[in-house]
């Protein structure tokens, strides 16, 4: 057992705490925007704290870790790569800064506007399968984690993800996005102080000669150049890029973030400067796994491999402040997820069958009943699924299911006159073609003829989600405007 | 240590110092936002006494 009786009453204090905080601020009334976006007040500090926070959980650090242990130093490019796609859609605003003017609060509402109720319920199903589907792996994950790097080993995953539901899902149902952003906050706090304090007690231990030597020995030139990596090459650097672009202007726990900025001017200083962090969030994960494969070889298991490390050389006292404030991110990050899809299946697809729509007690209700199915289903899925490729290459190959859709409907309705719904489904289901395509297939591809194997290719699929999504769009619009004239939309606040 | 290592890490000392200061700056000065969050809203027994008025 690697931790302590410092790092057990840090780690019971410090989630103490947490909870207490996130229940005290249920005080403060909510309406529905207040429950889904913090009643659109967040400020640029603020705002930076809780995005940063939101998609910062345990399993980023694993699947991050796990890249670098797997990959080497050239696993770093995808940090460079989700900084300028976030960067890029900071400066510019591109997609974010029209949807805050719209004054929405999902994605799919969009789609009502710009094309039709049909559309925004087909949107919302694509949205809430591939989020939900995303956030499947994320208990199991965390739990490999902490049953690392607490010293219980792997017998103890099950119990482990059990009680972390048991508390995310009373923190999420009870609160709301004013405990989310708060807890947030203090998270963001805690856990950068423990990230610096880590990435020391690594580099007192594990020097950097030693992982260059790993490195090479593993991987060769692979461990060094992405191009070279047989896991990586053009095709999955030009992925990543298309899907850290889209993720920043349309992956929902996100944008939710962006959406309750108090305006459009705030939700790009927010994105801007969070985006810039992005590459350090990876980096740093990445870095402290290839320190994992120095000090173990490459035998370990991947995923472990970078909890193990830290329980080793991470001294008593910041352990305990590591992993509370892992488990105090995760519980943020589930709780902003589970918000988020929760929302998107109330909003966007239950009340897509009621037109006189239901009043805003009974749609946090709603809201709450689905976060906790949702729960249900993290479990079971969790225990059950095995992860093809890496957990990072699955995470954005779920995402690109309904990202790659998303981004040719929004991004056409936003800034092209001739978009229509016929675009509007054609790119959402041809977006969604590929991945599920990949992640059924992919278990079979054995008995798949040679001409169909590139689909099981997570890269290729990847890149073809996003190809296909445009194609639809233009394709679809083009061929059909006579037929389904586009609609026209203005928003109810200016773009700046 | 490989010259592509070298930029590797050049590449990572930059970014991981963007981190942390991002971070520490936004720790000092998140918390006057979070104290103008929760004063633009009314708290539950506000709204009761507003109410009973």
């Amino acid at each position: 057992m690697t931790f302590n009786t410092l790092d057990w009453t840090i780690l019971i204090v410090y989630l103490l705490l947490t909870v207490s905080i996130g229940l005290w601020v249920r005080r403060y009334v909510e309406d529905l925007a207040g429950y889904i976006v913090a009643g659109r007040n967040i400020k640029v500090s603020l705002g930076i704290a809780t995005f940063a926070a939101t998609e910062m959980g345990t399993i980023t650090f694993v699947y991050f870790g796990e890249l670098g242990y797997v990959s080497g130093f050239s696993c770093f490019i995808i940090g460079i790569l989700a900084m300028m796609g976030y960067m890029i859609v900071g400066r510019t605003g591109f997609i974010i800064a029209r949807l805050r003017a719209f004054g929405m609060m999902t994605i799919p509402e969009f789609y009502e506007i710009r094309y039709s109720r049909r559309v925004r319920l087909v949107g919302g199903i694509i949205l809430f399968l591939g989020g939900v589907l995303n956030m499947g792996i994320f208990l199991k994950f965390d739990g490999i984690f902490l049953s690392e790097v607490m010293g219980f080993g792997p017998d103890a995953l099950a119990f482990i993800m059990t009680l972390m539901l048991v508390i995310v899902m009373a923190y999420t149902i009870l609160g709301g996005m004013f405990s989310v952003v708060i807890t947030d906050f203090m998270q963001y706090v805690i856990l950068s102080f423990s990230m610096l304090v880590t990435t020391i007690a690594v580099l007192l231990e594990v020097d950097l000669g030693q992982m260059a030597e790993a490195v090479a020995g593993s991987y060769g030139d692979g461990g060094f150049d992405p191009v070279a990596n047989p896991r990586f090459g053009w095709t999955f650097l030009v992925w990543v890029f298309v899907s850290n672009l889209a993720a920043a202007a349309l992956w929902q726990p996100g944008v939710s973030k962006a959406l309750a900025s108090e305006s459009p001017a705030v939700a790009k200083k927010v994105f801007l400067v969070t985006g810039l962090s992005f590459a350090g969030r990876a980096m740093i994960p990445m870095f402290w796994g290839i320190a994992a494969l120095a000090f173990f070889g490459p035998g370990e298991n991947s995923a472990s491999a970078m909890p193990k490390l830290l329980a080793e050389v991470v001294p008593g006292g910041f352990l305990g402040l590591l992993v509370a404030g892992l488990l105090a991110a995760s519980m943020s990050t589930y709780s902003s997820y589970l918000l988020a899809w929760s929302s998107v299946v109330t909003l966007d697809v239950v009340s897509c069958f009621r037109p006189a729509g239901f009043d805003e007690r009974t749609t946090i209700r709603i809201t709450r009943f689905f976060a906790g199915l949702i729960g249900i289903f993290l479990l079971i899925f969790g225990l059950w699924y095995e992860v093809p490729d890496t957990a990072y290459q699955y995470l954005f190959i779920t995402g690109a299911m309904y990202t790659a859709g998303a981004l040719g409907c929004v991004t056409a309705g936003l800034y092209w006159k001739k978009a229509n719904l016929v675009g509007a489904y054609a790119a959402l289901i041809l977006g969604a073609a590929a991945p599920a395509g990949f992640l059924i297939l992919e278990r079979f591809a054995a008995y798949l003829p040679q001409w169909l194997r590139f689909v099981t290719d997570v890269n290729v699929s990847g890149v073809l989600s996003f190809a296909l999504a445009a194609l639809g769009m233009v394709l679809g619009s083009l061929l059909t405007q006579r037929a389904h004239p586009p609609k026209h939309v203005q928003p109810e606040a200016s773009y700046a | 240590m490989p010259d592509k290592m070298l930029i590797w890490m050049v590449l990572f000392g930059i970014f991981a110092v963007c981190f942390f200061v991002i971070a520490a700056y936004v720790s000092v000065t998140g918390v006057a936002d979070v104290k103008a969050l929760l004063t633009r809203h009314v708290t539950s027994d506000d709204a009761e006494k507003a109410e009973n008025k």
